[in-house]
């Protein structure tokens, strides 16, 4: 009887924690709004203005709410949380994980499309449907309140892990209108949050003494408060630079520490890339990059991974690797120019009449890319390699043959035998090999840094024009809602998965006709992916022209002017399915500098080397006239 | 002095005898694989086998109980030490040792078609194929 009622006693203790009843009771709070919201939509007169006033503050209302409980929510089941405030009616893919299946299709829900559908219906408005999205985000938020969820609020891991999601959230998306349509609300949400959040903060360190957040943390986050507090309401008006390089991501910083202190344990499949190891988000070890080691990835043996880099780099140059024995890696991602080609809208085919349907995309930051190739059809480096070697328009190589050509030098082959026996589950030296070689060789030019990371890593000095510049692009601009810190590509946080948008690229710089290059379509047959393209890095802008998928624009000018305009829609071109806004940014002359200014900041200082001064030889004699670098 | 070696001549005999099982593994073989698919298949296996020796065995290898001197996981052993793998767990040892996806999925393959003598292994339930090749 004693121990039952121990038992009970513990029972009863766990899940009365005040930190559990916060969690309960903020949980609560939120569904009284949902409910009311609901309320609100089945009484509003939806055909007058003043009826869908009273919606939209029944949202506003109930978006507070939510954002008292997105700290856990977001974290806690990331796919659920879609059907809460999802930013799109449909999205294809995106974690990584998914990259062992086939692209599958969720449906969006909840506040920020009830809203959008408000704003963008006009007479058509069906009350049901805006009631649809309410009544899927009311179901949505009862898996919260499931075991498997609220078992993970007894122990304190899953806190710091929630807390690291949130402080990258700050940095990248809730600043930005990700996902509050109405620009207005995002600063004034954003102030109600960041004092919900430590109300969590409070309620974990009575639960969990043994596991507090840190004192530097509470005061450094208490300074943030007061510096968001005093920050004007409209987001365009917002200190962003400061906000991330003051406060957000010294906090990251600690809250890393933490986790490492702790020794926090994910048992999500939310936050694996991420490296427990980097205080920075600008670190480039923030998140694990694509694996370029392939074949490689056991060897531990420095002198060996260093044989195995330079027989990488005699591989990027060598002709071999092609069909005729004329072109190289090199032919299109020139080793000077940032990897890429500079002057072509679209390389040469492998025919050297015609052209290639696509522009050659930088090499340099590719690893942090989790899709590969501008329709994301490849999911590891080592396939992308060998697709552009064996594709006929391209390298038109055949593997048996490249084999053949690559052992018949004998310095490739003394140097393959060796590294077969560091990869003893292969009998024989394989394509992987070769491919792995390579890119293992040029992930090294992806390892530097930019002034702005130096700005925000060593407190470097960055121009007012930069900085002016980076809160355009976080703000007016609306670039950082698709191009996300820290690497300004299309990788947000937790950073697990590659997005991929429809912006209308035309087909030429008059603007007669939409591109049509059909893009991840060709991958994933959807309404929603067609003319839809990998979001690129905008790291090394300035010297990786020209730009877009078809290399259309040839200046960084002509890029911002289309933005600026909306897009292809926006050039007055059809695309019914355009996932950028399609309304003018209305950015002035300066704002134009200002954002250009922020963008060449990007500029890395990246070393590249100079090609080798010759190829292996071969001992067919035919093989040994070949170029360095190929002929085209 | 005898006794040692009669009693290293019993152990060469056991490890031998282990030895000659393990060349005899079978695998669950996808059903209606023509000549060509099950030669790659095969292929695939040897090389998760490789793999599995030469990152895995020192722990889970002869001291265990197999007898082709590779524990039989069980279903959900394998299904959660993949999901480990998958979410970057720092305790899993593939995660550890950075290896690659193709290599891990190589050895999670060859585990899943591995077919194990139940006879022996009254309690073993063969994991179900949980592990799709690309």
């Amino acid at each position: 009887m004693v121990l039952f009622s121990l038992i009970c006693l513990f029972a009863f203790k766990a899940e009365h924690t005040p930190y559990n009843e916060y969690y309960q009771s903020s949980l609560s709070r939120f569904s009284t709004e949902q409910e009311k919201l609901l309320l609100n939509i089945k009484d509003a007169d939806l055909t007058t203005p003043a009826g869908i006033g009273v919606v939209k503050t029944g949202i506003k209302q109930a978006r507070l709410k939510l954002k008292a409980i997105d700290f856990w929510l977001r974290y806690l089941e990331p796919v659920v949380y879609k059907k809460i405030n999802g930013p799109l009616p449909v999205e294809w893919e995106n974690e990584v994980f998914e990259k062992f299946e086939k692209p599958y299709k969720r449906l969006g829900a909840g506040l920020s499309l009830a809203e959008l559908y408000l704003n963008n219906k006009g007479s058509d408005l069906q009350k049901d449907s805006l009631l649809q999205l309410i009544r899927i985000s009311q179901n949505a938020l009862n898996t919260y309140t499931a075991d498997s969820v609220t078992s993970q609020l007894k122990t304190p891991d899953h806190f710091f892990l929630c807390n690291r999601l949130y402080l990258l959230n700050l940095a990248a998306i809730y600043t930005t209108g990700f996902e509050c349509p109405d620009n207005g609300n995002i600063i004034p949400e954003l102030k109600v949050m960041m004092q919900d959040v430590r109300k969590i903060y409070a309620s974990f360190g009575q639960s969990f003494p043994g596991a507090k957040l840190s004192d530097d943390y509470l005061e450094l986050y208490a300074r943030a408060m007061t510096f968001v507090n005093v920050q004007p309401d409209d987001f365009e008006q917002f200190d962003h630079f400061t906000f991330l390089k003051e406060y957000v991501n010294p906090l990251f910083a600690i809250n890393q520490r933490l986790i490492r202190q702790y020794n926090v344990i994910s048992v999500s499949f939310n936050d694996y890339t991420l490296n427990n190891s980097c205080n920075s988000i600008f670190d480039k070890s923030l998140y694990t990059p694509q694996n370029s080691m392939g074949i490689y990835s056991l060897i531990e043996d420095t002198a060996v991974l260093s044989e195995i880099r330079a027989v990488g780099k005699l591989l990027f140059y060598d002709p071999l690797l092609s069909g005729n024995n004329s072109r190289t890696c090199v032919s299109c991602h020139k080793s000077k120019e940032y990897f890429t080609d500079t002057a072509m809208a679209t390389s040469f085919n492998f025919d050297h009449i015609h052209f290639l349907p696509r522009n050659t995309p930088s090499l340099v930051n590719v690893i942090y890319n989790h899709l590969l190739m501008l329709d994301g059809r490849h999911i590891s480096l080592q396939n992308q390699a060998k697709d552009v070697m064996t594709n006929p328009a391209e390298m038109g190589g055949k593997k048996e043959d490249i084999m053949d050509k690559i052992l018949s030098c004998k310095e490739y082959k003394t140097a393959f035998r060796k590294f077969l026996k560091y990869t003893p589950e292969e009998k024989e030296i394989t394509f992987d090999h070769i491919a792995s070689a390579i890119t293992y060789y040029y992930k090294d030019f992806s390892g530097y840094y930019s002034p702005f990371d130096d700005a925000m890593n060593q407190n470097r000095p960055l121009s007012p024009d930069a900085r002016k510049g980076f809160n355009l692009f976080m703000s007016k601009a609306q670039c950082a809602t698709c191009h996300y810190v820290p690497q300004f590509n299309g990788v947000p946080p937790p950073y697990i998965g590659s997005e991929f948008e429809v912006i209308g690229v035309p087909a030429d710089i008059s603007y007669s006709k939409l591109s049509e290059d059909s893009g991840r379509y060709k991958i994933n047959t959807a309404y929603e992916t067609m003319n839809a393209f990998r979001t690129g890095n905008l790291r090394n802008l300035e010297y990786t022209k020209p730009y877009m998928h078809n290399g259309v624009f040839t200046t960084l000018d002509q890029v911002i002017d289309f933005y600026d305009a909306g897009g292809g829609t926006g050039k007055k071109l059809s695309v019914p399915n355009q996932s950028l806004s399609t309304d003018s940014l209305k950015l002035t002359a300066t704002e134009k500098k200002e954002l250009l200014s922020f963008l060449h900041s990007l500029n890395e200082a990246v070393i590249f080397e100079n090609p080798p001064g010759s190829l292996p030889v071969s001992s067919r004699k035919e093989l040994n006239s070949r170029r360095v670098g190929g002929d085209y | 002095m005898r006794k040692i070696i009669a009693a290293t001549l019993v152990l060469s005999i056991l490890v031998l005898s282990r030895c000659k099982t393990h060349e005899k593994v079978v695998y669950n073989m996808p059903a209606g694989s023509n000549k060509e698919e099950k030669k790659a298949f095969l292929e695939k296996m040897a090389k998760g086998a490789e793999l599995y020796k030469a990152n895995c065995s020192g722990c889970h290898g002869i001291f265990t109980k197999g007898l082709d001197s590779i524990p039989n996981f069980t279903h959900e052993q394998v299904d959660n030490y993949s999901s480990g793998f998958l979410r970057g767990d720092q305790k899993n040892h593939a995660v550890v040792i950075k290896m690659s996806n193709d290599q891990f999925f190589s050895i999670m393959g060859f585990l899943t078609a591995r077919i194990v003598d139940t006879t022996v292994h009254q309690n073993y339930h063969p994991p179900k194929p949980a592990v799709q090749f690309n």
